[in-house]
């Protein structure tokens, strides 16, 4: 983590920019993958139980 | 491949994506029950892993937001608005000297006209007590004291002053009045020209305070008679370039949302249209470097000329005003001098009637009280105010007439606008007839009536004639038609020149912020952060 936070800090704004809508739309990415099973379905009607 | 490919964290979004997608959620292996159970598991092994990754990303997340307000509060310039401000004061100081230098009376200058011209028909009496005690209290500060002899101007102003120097409270004035009123319904009109008439009595020593100040205060600023103008249009026209460049205040715009970025930024189509609007062609990006540079320097020229413009087009009523009373000029000869004749004589008269009506109160050696009389002085005394008031609203109309008359045949437009000044009462009219000026008070009109006469960008209004029979709105665009711009008479008219000058503004702020020392881009990335840490901080 530590790495990351360092390279971050090397970032131009611009890089810094594009970085934080990279992983904003791989946290979307991830949450569309998330399987919601058919009995939680059932338990949940609705929301996202996953998270 | 670029920076931002080669990041640990982008790697690790890749990493993850793969890992994601070898998760192995059935088995072919097994009864039908080990199968569901194989895929339950499965699910549950691969949402479990991808919570987690959410969570590791959100704190990658949060930490480039941390990054962020770093980053903005090292980019943000520094706000000088303090420093403008006491400039500001400073160049308000010297204006203050280019009027004490003007062409005006002493009365004006020292504001004692804008006390007067507040006290019409419809002030209420508490504003008017008011404005008599600022009035004596501006005297006293000058040095003179004035007393209950100075107000026997009539024999109801007398009556009335001399509770109030005796500090009467405001609600025993108020009984006073209301006595006064039932024989002299005219006694707010009465105390108005008793304060016009103090002005006259003392002009010798306002005239000799006013000197004694300007001489104090140019020896303070050092500069002089000749000097004060230049001084005051050199150093605020710097000021207006520091401020115009002014790195906090143009980034400030795009913040507070004012202006748009996305409007800004080369290659935007709003920029390109507003740049290809005045090009020759209407195409800005044909222009050559050389072309493009000269194109730069006449639209920042235009844009300051047509905010003149805009400013002349208020004023405009004004000019059309003088001139139609410079043409009949001959006419009027020699009437401001015998209308004061006129004036001295019922004066005199004046005075007469108010001693008469001393000694019928039995004032005075030999006096013997006589009410009779002292009716009849006062009946005279309020027929003799009226004459007296329209003989100097006669006087004050031809006021301005008798200064056109110093006006040499080569006059601009400027020295039209400058001898407006010599006549306090010529403006308070005009101002107070013209509907676009009724909102505000006569002292804010006139004081930026002042300030667009001196304003350092007028040169267009000194250099044309004003009794040349130009159109103002022709020269200007033929003007810089010559100097390779798309611009009409009907894109700078009245009805047109605001959205011309919002056009020219977008290339003004850019020009000024290509010489400051933030980037447009700057500016979009800090716009960007500041929008993402916003967001961040409404969604905790």
């Amino acid at each position: 983590m530590e790495q990351e936070i360092k390279d971050m800090k090397e970032l131009t704004n611009d890089d810094l920019l594009n970085l934080h809508s990279a992983i904003q739309e791989h946290i979307k990415y991830l949450r569309e993958q998330i399987i919601t099973l058919e009995d939680e379905k059932e338990e949940n009607t609705g929301g996202d139980s996953n998270e | 491949m670029n920076n931002l490919d080669n990041h640990s964290i982008m790697k690790l979004i890749d990493i993850d994506k793969i890992h994601i997608e070898n998760f192995v959620l059935k088995t072919e292996e097994g009864t039908k029950r080990y199968k569901e159970k194989f895929y339950l598991k499965s699910v549950n092994d691969r949402n479990k892993y991808i919570n987690r990754q959410i969570n590791i990303f959100k704190k990658y997340l949060n930490d480039i937001e941390n990054e962020m307000v770093e980053r903005v509060n090292k980019l943000m310039p520094i706000n000088n608005s303090e420093k403008h401000e006491k400039a500001r004061k400073e160049i308000q100081q010297l204006l203050n000297l280019v009027f004490l230098n003007a062409n005006c009376s002493s009365s004006f200058k020292l504001k004692f006209d804008y006390i007067i011209a507040d006290i019409t028909k419809d002030t209420s009496l508490e504003d008017v007590h008011q404005l008599i005690k600022k009035f004596i209290q501006e005297f006293s500060a000058l040095g003179i004291n004035l007393s209950i002899n100075d107000f026997t101007y009539s024999m109801f102003t007398e009556q009335y002053m001399r509770p109030f120097f005796k500090n009467s409270s405001f609600e025993e004035m108020k009984n006073i009045f209301e006595k006064i009123y039932f024989r002299c319904p005219d006694i707010i009109l009465h105390l108005k020209m008793n304060l016009i008439y103090i002005l006259e009595r003392y002009k010798t020593k306002l005239d000799k305070y006013v000197l004694y100040l300007k001489k104090k205060k140019f020896i303070e600023y050092g500069v002089d008679e000749l000097s004060v103008v230049k001084k005051y249009i050199e150093i605020r026209l710097a000021l207006g370039h520091v401020i115009a460049t002014d790195s906090y205040n143009n980034t400030k715009l795009f913040l507070t949302g004012e202006k748009k970025i996305c409007d800004f930024v080369e290659g935007s189509p709003t920029r390109n249209k507003i740049y290809d609007m005045f090009a020759c062609n209407n195409n800005y990006n044909d222009l050559s470097k050389e072309a493009k540079k000269n194109y730069n320097s006449a639209v920042m020229d235009l844009y300051v000329t047509l905010k003149e413009l805009k400013k002349y087009y208020n004023y405009e009523f004004l000019l059309k005003d003088l001139l139609l009373r410079y043409k009949d000029k001959d006419s009027h000869k020699g009437q401001y001098a015998s209308k004061k004749k006129e004036i001295d004589k019922e004066e005199k008269r004046r005075q007469a009637i108010y001693k008469a009506y001393l000694k019928a109160t039995g004032k005075g050696i030999f006096s013997i009280k006589n009410d009779d009389k002292i009716s009849n002085s006062m009946l005279k005394m309020n027929e003799e105010i009226h004459k007296l008031n329209n003989l100097y609203e006669e006087l004050r109309d031809l006021e301005i007439t008798n200064s056109l008359n110093e006006l040499s045949e080569s006059a601009s437009i400027y020295d039209l606008f400058t001898c407006a000044l010599t006549s306090f009462s010529f403006l308070e009219k005009s101002f107070k007839n013209q509907e676009n000026f009724q909102e505000s008070t006569i002292e804010d009109s006139l004081s930026k009536y002042f300030k667009f006469i001196y304003n350092p960008s007028n040169s267009l209004l000194r250099k044309i004639n004003v009794f040349a029979d130009y159109d103002i709105v022709s020269v200007v665009a033929e003007k810089y038609k010559l100097l390779n711009l798309t611009i009409t008479s009907d894109m700078i008219n009245r009805d047109n020149i605001d959205s011309t000058i919002d056009s020219l503004e977008v290339i003004n702020l850019i020009q000024n912020i290509e010489k400051s020392s933030i980037s447009l881009h700057e500016i979009d990335i800090l716009c960007q952060m500041k929008n993402i840490i916003e967001e961040s901080k409404n969604n905790n």
